[in-house]
């Protein structure tokens, strides 16, 4: 942790306690952002990458889920000791988050103006009709005519509905910006351009960027490090270089595997055998411990934790995988 | 817009006049003479044939339908086969009256059952949650005239501070609206934990939130404004039940309203007055359902843009961008 | 690990009413409830037994009295005992919810699926039973006394009539969505027959919500009726049936306020049991709609 760190997660643990199972959705993850810093957060649907992202911004549904313990540090204070109110001001304002379905993200009788005026005007003391000004400068910076302010969410297309969230999240010049699968619910084509818009309103805002995603290619164009997570934990995290030259973590590579390559011949895809473990009843010892090809008798019992190997690059594994030729 | 509107009264009219054929119809089956009734039983066959004749009674179905049609057209709701006076007049002076008990009763029931309703679901399970809905479910379980007489019991018989009949002043519509209020808020409130549970757990809530959003703003402006719709459903409902159901809580305050009116015609077999009562409460109920409808599209802006209102919008953001 | 086991067991091989009666027991409002319906229901069967005194004995010694441990009711201006007017009364309560929704289930369900069945006859169908239910419920009702005269008989054809398009659109509702479901696609095709599509297939599933309206319409039905009798268009006088009873006690509130309050209190127990049963058998069958 340094002077450039704007974002410091320690060992955060977050459950969903349910009826009849507690489900362990994050058990122990620590990660810091940097000012200015493009992660990756890559994982598989219920991994608990969204859970981490909610966290950081005490959104986790409080019936059932609740974080149990950890430490989340912004601009050197832990936030989890601060009131409600102080969290609210951070929402939207020093961190903001976007969501995954833009198509139910937009309240549907409010026009989008109105939506974002309401953000600007949360954390800024400013006139009703200086915050109407602003949210047309919004939806211009993320390429929609100022015009349409006036306009509801319904009479807008599912990519255009995420460019005004990414309006909306903006708005205030936010430090970091949590983007939970920008792209997924979208278009191909569409994608390749909101992925673009963040990236160019990223430089010009000087912001962190925070991109969870099940898509590699994604985070590799638009990341610097990335960090890949596995039933609740972080297995591998490091530089893109580090980490996609030099894979080190089983799961990093079968998740490789599954993806078809133009520079290789191969047949078939390579999935990876089983499924992730019911968060619910996480086994003993690794989570990837059943699928996992390089198993040794340590990880039936123990959890290995992030370890360093060298440039940053952070490994949770008993028996890594040996360096590519 | 416009054009919505007249359809929707055009249909309206096509509804109510199908509704008056069939009550028309039904009531087609009253037993007894209907002279009988006007002149007495006793009466003998002369004046029995003479009053067939000045009343229509002789006329085939379908002549009395086109005629009671002629005469709604003009305003004339018929006569009166025991008061012999037009009914029009009477229902003029009642109908004021329920519409009154009526109104102020949802209103109040409406206020008392989103504020529960609400506080229900935001605290869902709880035990505030469980508390309120016991005494919600209290205004669905007791006969609205049972509640009317307790209220009569505690606050005119024991504590002497309210009227007990009448309707002559303010304190007189007090627990007639009170006892309305009451059992209108139970419906209420279970419709409106219902559709705030609903509406809580979508994504622009979350989203609403995350933009640091007050807790108590979320539930009103961004929850409780998308769950209006169906309240304002229930409300119509309710009031169009009480057109007609008021009757119990006229009777037990002594109002004249237009429920007692029918219900003495019922007793009497005053089959006009029974038709033309009827009648009204389901044109007052039609021009209700009408004006909710055009309601909705005002709440909700997607039935808004359904019915070519969103041109209008395009229009003035133009001329708005135009002018910048 | 235990715990889940037992869990895990709890859902092999258990059909979906039994799964809805184990979630119905949990509920512990609607289970107290049930108990109470079932206590009124055989207090209504039995009643000759349990009254102290036959509900229409007069005993002009005694007319309205406080309650005592001789009367724990009170008496009413006849001398007769509350009590065992109000014990009898259940039988017309029991006796009217049931039958009208009996009634009302039955034709209205058989109209419903009729008009989801066969295409040409919904919409004459679904347009008749609109204007029905677009009269508000008392005038209706008035309407129909007005026709045919004010007895029990005629009370819960009334009655019966105005619950039916609940029930028919419910049905047709049903109707139409699980036609479209495979499995009844599968039995056309190995040729059954309408009726028994209907009966083996659909009618079972659309089941839950029947019954989840069957038992909140009961307890609508009985205010219903009590309401008509109270304005004197529905049972007559001398039965026993407790809205007469209210209105029959009118007159002496201010004097004697147990004779006009104590049967509402009944029928408030009533129709309380029945809605909080219905809303635990709602969340029972269909524990998404919580």
């Amino acid at each position: 942790m340094g002077e450039n760190t704007l974002l410091s997660v320690e060992d955060l643990v977050v459950k969903y306690f349910l009826r009849t199972s507690t489900c362990e959705a994050v058990n122990g993850v620590s990660f810091t952002i940097e000012k200015g810093e493009r992660v990756g957060l890559v994982g598989e649907t219920g991994a608990g990458k969204t859970t981490t992202a909610l966290s950081i911004l005490d959104l986790v549904p409080n019936p059932p889920g609740r974080i149990v313990s950890g430490k989340i540090i912004l601009n050197g204070e832990d936030i989890r000791t601060k009131s409600i109110a102080d969290v609210r001001k951070i929402r939207g304002n020093d961190v903001a988050m976007n969501f995954q379905d833009p198509m139910t993200s937009l309240n549907p009788v409010m026009t989008v103006g109105d939506q974002i005026m309401e953000v600007v005007r949360l954390h800024n003391d400013i006139g009703k009709f200086e915050a109407m000004d602003k949210a047309k400068e919004m939806l211009e910076l993320v390429g929609i005519p100022g015009e349409r302010y006036l306009e509801y969410p319904h009479q807008f297309s599912g990519g255009m509905k995420q460019r005004v969230l990414i309006a909306m999240a903006l708005a205030c010049n936010p430090k970091l910006l949590i983007a939970d699968e920008p792209t997924s619910a979208l278009d191909v084509t569409i994608q390749a351009q909101v992925l673009d818009l963040i990236n160019g309103l990223r430089e010009r805002l000087g912001m962190s960027l925070l991109l969870i995603t099940h898509d590699l290619g994604v985070v590799a164009e638009t990341c610097d490090r990335v960090m890949i997570m596995y039933a609740g934990s972080i297995v591998e995290s490091g530089t893109i270089r580090a980490v996609y030259k030099n894979i080190k973590h089983p799961y990093t590579k079968g998740l490789f595997g599954s993806i078809p390559r133009l520079d290789i011949e191969s047949d078939r895809l390579e999935p990876i055998k089983g499924m992730m473990p019911d968060p619910s009843n996480l086994p003993e010892g690794c989570a990837f411990c059943e699928r996992c090809p390089n198993a040794v008798e340590a990880c039936k019992t123990q959890r290995p934790k992030l370890e360093d190997i060298g440039d940053g690059h952070l490994v949770a594994c008993f028996n890594p995988l040996k360096e590519e030729a | 817009m416009l054009r919505y509107i007249v359809k929707r009264l055009l249909f309206m009219l096509v509804t109510l006049s199908c509704t008056i054929i069939f009550v028309f119809t039904l009531l087609e089956f009253t037993p007894g003479d209907p002279a009988k009734i006007i002149l007495g039983q006793t009466a003998n066959e002369e004046a029995l044939e003479a009053i067939r004749i000045q009343f229509h009674l002789n006329d085939p179905y379908i002549v009395r339908l086109g005629r009671y049609f002629m005469q709604l057209l003009h305003g004339d709701l018929g006569t009166s086969y025991i008061t012999r006076q037009p009914i029009a007049g009477a229902i003029a002076a009642r109908l004021p009256l329920t519409l009154r008990i009526a109104f102020f009763g949802i209103l109040v029931g409406a206020c008392i059952g989103i504020l529960a309703g609400t506080v229900s679901a935001v605290k869902q399970f709880s035990l505030a949650d469980r508390i309120l809905t016991f005494i919600s479910l209290f205004g669905n379980s007791a006969p609205s005239f049972w509640t009317a007489m307790l209220f009569v019991l505690i606050f005119a018989v024991k504590l002497q501070l309210l009227p007990a009949t009448g309707s002559y002043g303010f304190k007189y519509w007090i627990l007639p609206v009170a006892t309305i209020g009451l059992q209108c808020s139970s419906g209420v409130t279970r419709m409106t934990r219902s559709s705030v549970l609903e509406v809580i757990r979508q994504d622009y809530i979350r989203t609403a939130r995350a933009k640091g959003q007050v807790e108590w703003k979320v539930i009103i402006s961004h929850a409780l404004r998308n769950a209006f719709i169906p309240i304002l459903t229930q409300l119509s409902g309710e009031f169009c039940g009480y057109l007609g159901g008021t009757v119990l809580v006229e009777s037990v305050f002594a109002i004249p309203g237009i429920g007692n009116y029918v219900l003495d015609a019922v007793k009497k077999m005053d089959t006009p007055v029974v038709l033309s009562g009827i009648v009204i409460i389901c044109a007052m109920c039609s021009v209700i359902i009408l004006v909710v409808d055009i309601l909705y599209s005002f709440i909700d802006p997607r039935i808004k843009a359904t019915f070519g209102f969103g041109v209008k919008k395009k229009k003035t953001a133009k001329a708005a961008g135009g002018s910048k | 690990m235990a715990k889940k086991d037992g869990y895990k067991k709890e859902k092999l091989g258990q059909s979906q009413f039994q799964l809805a009666w184990i979630r119905l027991k949990e509920n512990k409002f609607a289970l107290v409830s049930l108990y109470i319906i079932c206590a009124i229901i055989l207090i209504a069967i039995f009643a000759p037994l349990l009254a102290p005194y036959d509900y229409a004995a007069q005993n002009y010694d005694e007319i309205l009295m406080f309650p005592s441990l001789k009367h724990p009711f009170g008496t009413d201006q006849f001398g007769r005992d509350i009590f065992s007017r109000v014990i009898y009364g259940t039988r017309y309560s029991i006796t009217i919810g049931l039958c009208t929704m009996i009634f009302s289930c039955i034709l209205g369900v058989t109209l419903g699926t009729i008009a989801a069945y066969y295409p040409k006859l919904d919409n004459p169908i679904m347009r008749f039973l609109d204007i029905f239910g677009s009269i508000p419920d008392m005038a209706l009702l008035m309407c129909l006394v007005v026709i045919m005269g004010s007895n029990m008989r005629n009370m819960i054809i009334a009655l019966g009539l105005y619950y039916t398009p609940g029930y028919a659109r419910l049905a047709r509702a049903k109707v139409l969505t699980l036609r479209n479901e495979e499995y009844v696609e599968a039995s056309i095709a190995l040729g059954a027959s309408d009726a028994r599509i209907l009966l083996t297939h659909i009618l079972p599933n659309a089941v839950a919500p029947l019954i989840v309206r069957f038992t909140m319409a009961t307890g609508g039905s009985i205010l219903e009726a009590a309401g008509l009798s109270f304005i004197g268009l529905g049972i007559q006088p001398p039965k026993p049936e407790w809205g007469l009873m209210i209105s029959q006690g009118r007159g002496f509130l201010s004097t004697n306020w147990y004779y006009p309050i104590l049967p509402g209190l009944c029928i408030v127990l009533l129709s309380y049991c029945l809605n909080y049963l219905g809303d635990g058998l709602r969340d029972a069958l269909d524990p998404r709609l919580n």
